[in-house]
């Protein structure tokens, strides 16, 4: 890739981008616009993630891009193979191995390290957006921390279906001040943001704006008293590796038809797998510190 | 394009030194070293200043300088960009210890941003004595005690080489969260240490 | 228990790929040339330089031919290489006066200073397919574009002999300028003399929006979504009544002031570019610009290439945005500004072929959850009546 400067972006996109990611880590979940340039992924694909890891990777960097959990998905698979080629860096699928990892919309199951990035590919920033169109009055809400609207939406829910409807893009509270949008994570994954060890960047290339939760800041989700947050449960195991702890996902066999309940995050649950299948494999703890044993099967 | 040297060499060096600003800015107080790159054709001391500027500067933003205008010469031929006064630049260069000039600097002047837009506020490098963790600290030496986001509970940090009349400007500039000022520091051995204006501080004398 | 990691990604998108390469050709058929789309079908490259917001007939071409004239694939593709271009100098501000005019008409005279000059326009063609140019012959076309130019050459030569003298260029002076003369056009929005042109290559837009955020956005915008809005504000969602003060298609040239010699300028090149000046009625109460008086409004499209369609939307959409009340989408320059992208909204539309399976079983959790919530409280609901219902009937 002679004719592309080191991980593709010219030096001046990459000082707006630092600049801008700089301003991001030192306000908390307050999303700053930035100069979003085209890339040669489509915009809606992950060109604000993209744009963050391109901007942060050197060469020394083991990288891991995954996508609803999965390595092995297309689209990760592309920005990988994109990313390699601009940055002559290590591609891994161990969420232990890499430095940086760009994700859609999964946190991996594996705490992160202190020194380790996680950067989100991220659809839609502005998770007021639910309750009010316009991008000006948004901003407006966000700087007279004015979230009644939301709250009022959350209250809706209750009256109408005994519990808040929102699944991913759950609405939190960054360091008690701002309101934000975590990137259509699952529930599940919204407990691993606060205090986390890790720095956590989030790219939305198509709306033009980057933001940040440091590491050990607090992050709560918006619930109410008598109403707390809950995460989704699964009243199954994971079909691969026995897991009972990780976030699952229902798939119908291609030939059977079979329906199928197994772990989200592939790569942990092949490390899983292959230690039961007696292989030495390092797997990290999960993030409440623990190191779950595996499932025996009947 | 600047003087000339358009290469892996330079890329990378900016990088390296991003990687360690990024880090510091998000674990405040934790001080990282970054390296005096051999094309910056200067003093260590100024070259750290320099890599600095070349990572944050070019005719999108302005700067200003306040101390050494032979370094204010150097960044220029660096970066290419644009000077412009105190109250308005985005990104102030204080490259003096004198404790003189320092006081005389108004940091309550610089850029804090607007409610609707807290980014568009000013980042001041400062260059200091000596950068330590807190529990030595030479006499003089600020000491933070500091907490917040990118703090597990509390942090400490002692910087050799700043005036307490910045420090108390400094507070007051980031009063208002989230408008404020955000600082990075450098000392004359190229350790750095970040405190933006998510951090609340208490401080002291040594 | 055997575990197969399920591999293939890369190995489906490297398929998928030489699969577009062969689908076309699998029967045989030779290959376009670059410049056969450049010139048989130049108004879609012109699409592609518009869109793409990049000034490159050959690159336009190349990219309908990647694209397999795929037009907003095309100009994708031309994005992402505008992106990876350096910026060596700003140009100055086109002066449209200078055009070498192919085409131009008003109407909002029937006859106008310079004249009206239909030049290469289907508008008045009809509209029926040429099934004899099925096998069309170069040889054909040649001999059309010799006989044309003889022709032409003989009725020039014949008038300047009979001392007509009419083979002079006209003069094309600015139509709204007749109305401005008048004192009939409101001022429009104060034009601050220090002001920077935004870039929103450069900075995301935010809003309000100033003018030259706007117009960069429509001069990069879709055709279609913006022939959509400007549409809907004719038809009845707006209250903006146009007319054509101006439509002129030509080549301007392009001039940077010189690297060298101060004070001087150099032309590095020319563009084709259509301009459209829409005058408008204002209406004092939803307007910026509340006068006291009766007066015209002009709005402003400019876009690289013929595409007349584009030129006129924009200028439509570039009045009714500058009203304050936004009571329709045109009107709203928010919705407007946001939606016209045609790179960032296909982008968006088509990512939700991307797989969603870990959003839609949370999804999924919440539905059965809220359902079992709902079965729970009807089945406690049937329980308590069963038990109020007294026993026995009446």
């Amino acid at each position: 890739m002679e004719a592309y400067n080191y991980a593709f972006l010219d030096e001046l996109t990459k000082r707006e981008l630092r600049r801008k990611t700089l301003k991001a880590v030192a306000i908390p979940g307050y999303q700053v616009p930035f100069g979003s340039r085209e890339m040669p992924i489509a915009r809606g694909w992950g060109t604000g993630g993209l744009q963050v890891t391109l901007s942060v990777i050197g060469p020394e960097d083991t990288v891991k891009v995954f996508d609803q959990g999965s390595d092995d998905s297309v689209n990760a698979c592309n920005l990988r193979e994109l990313i390699c080629q601009m940055c002559d860096v290590t591609p891994t699928t161990d969420s232990l191995e890499a430095s940086l990892i760009q994700t859609r919309h999964r946190i991996p199951e594996e705490k992160l390290r202190e020194d380790q990035i996680l950067i989100f590919q991220v659809p839609l920033p502005e998770v007021l957006r639910t309750v009010e169109p316009s991008e000006q009055e948004t901003r407006r809400m966000h700087a007279e921390r004015d979230y009644s609207r939301m709250w009022l939406h959350l209250y809706e829910d209750i009256v109408k279906y005994g519990e808040i409807r929102i699944s991913y893009d759950y609405p939190v509270m960054v360091n008690g001040h701002y309101l934000c949008d975590p990137s259509p994570i699952p529930r599940f994954d919204v407990p691993k943001l606060h205090q986390a060890d890790n720095l956590f960047l989030f790219g939305a290339g198509r709306e033009k704006r980057i933001y940040a939760i440091p590491p050990y800041t607090n992050v709560t989700p918006l619930q109410f008293e008598d109403i707390p947050f809950e995460v989704e449960q699964f009243d199954q195991p994971c079909a691969k590796c026995g897991s009972t702890h990780t976030y699952l996902e229902e798939s119908y066999d291609a030939v059977t038809g079979a329906k199928q309940v197994a772990c989200s995050d592939t790569s942990y649950c092949d490390k899983r797998q292959r230690q039961a299948a007696g292989e030495s494999v390092e797997i990290g703890v999960i993030w409440d510190g623990t190191n779950p044993a595996n499932f025996e099967f009947e | 394009m600047s003087v000339g040297v358009k290469s892996m060499e330079r890329v990378h060096a900016v990088q390296q030194v991003y990687r360690q600003v990024l880090d510091a800015m998000s674990r405040p107080g934790k001080i990282v070293q970054i390296e005096a790159p051999s094309f910056v054709r200067c003093e260590a001391a100024d070259a750290y200043i320099v890599v600095l500027g070349m990572m944050l500067l070019d005719q999108s933003v302005s700067y200003e300088v306040i101390g050494d205008m032979s370094l204010a010469e150097q960044l220029q031929l660096y970066t290419l960009s644009r000077r412009q006064e105190l109250q308005a630049c985005d990104y102030v260069f204080l490259t003096t210890t004198d404790a003189a000039t320092q006081a005389s600097v108004d940091i309550e002047s610089c850029k804090r941003g607007t409610f609707t837009f807290p980014d568009e506020s000013a980042t001041i490098i400062c260059r200091v004595h000596e950068l330590g963790s807190g529990s030595e600290g030479r006499k003089g030496s600020v000491k933070l005690t500091m907490q917040g986001p990118g703090i597990a509970e509390e942090q400490q940090l002692s910087i050799d080489g700043l005036a307490g009349s910045l420090v108390s400007g400094w507070q007051a500039s980031n009063a208002e969260f989230p408008l404020g000022i955000d600082w990075i520091f450098v000392d004359e051995m190229g350790r750095v240490a970040c405190v933006p204006r998510s951090t609340k501080f208490s401080w002291e004398v040594a | 228990m055997a575990y197969v990691a399920v591999k293939g990604g890369s190995h489906a998108i490297h398929e998928a790929e030489k699969l577009l390469k062969y689908i076309p050709w699998k029967e045989g058929g030779s290959p376009l040339e670059v410049q056969q789309i450049r010139k048989g079908m130049r108004l879609a490259v012109d699409r592609v330089m518009s869109e793409g917001s990049l000034y490159d007939p050959d690159l336009a071409a190349l990219a309908l031919k990647q694209a397999e004239g795929d037009v907003l694939e095309a100009s994708f593709l031309l994005r992402a290489f505008r992106s990876t271009l350096v910026r060596n100098f700003y140009t100055l501000p086109i002066q449209t006066e200078n055009m070498d005019v192919i085409r131009r008409i008003s109407a909002t005279f029937k006859e106008v200073p310079g004249g009206q000059y239909l030049g290469p326009t289907r508008d008045y063609t009809k509209r029926l397919l040429d099934m004899s140019r099925m096998d069309e012959d170069s040889s054909e076309i040649m001999k059309y574009v010799t006989n044309y130019l003889s022709e032409s050459l003989t009725e020039a030569v014949q008038e300047e002999l009979s001392g007509n003298g009419e083979s002079d260029m006209p003069v094309f002076p600015r139509v709204i300028e007749l109305l401005r003369a008048e004192g009939l056009l409101a001022a429009g929005e104060p034009q601050d003399e220090e002001a920077v042109i935004d870039d929103i290559t450069r900075h995301a837009i935010s809003f309000p929006a100033s003018r030259s955020a706007r117009l960069q956005t429509m001069a990069r915008g879709e055709s279609g979504a913006l022939m959509a809005f400007a549409y809907s504000s004719v038809r009845g969602y707006g209250d903006v009544h146009p007319t054509i003060g101006e439509l002129r298609v030509g080549y301007v040239p392009v001039e940077i002031e010189h690297p060298f010699y101060p004070g001087e300028t150099m032309t590095i090149g020319r563009v084709l570019v259509t301009e459209s000046e829409m005058v408008v009625r204002v209406h004092a109460e939803n307007h910026r610009e509340a006068a006291g008086r009766a007066q015209f409004a002009v709005g402003y499209g400019l876009c690289f290439g013929h595409n007349e369609d584009k030129a006129i939307s924009m200028s439509i959409l570039d009045q009714t945005m500058q009203q304050q009340n936004a009571d329709s989408p045109a009107q709203d320059e928010e919705f407007v500004l946001y939606h016209i992208d045609g790179i960032e909204s296909s982008g968006f539309i088509s990512h939700f072929k991307l797989p969603h399976y870990v959003d839609f079983q949370a999804e999924l959790q919440r539905v059965r959850s809220i359902n079992e919530k709902g079965d729970r409280s009807a089945d406690g609901e049937r329980e308590q009546e069963k038990e109020a219902t007294p026993h026995g009937s009446l």
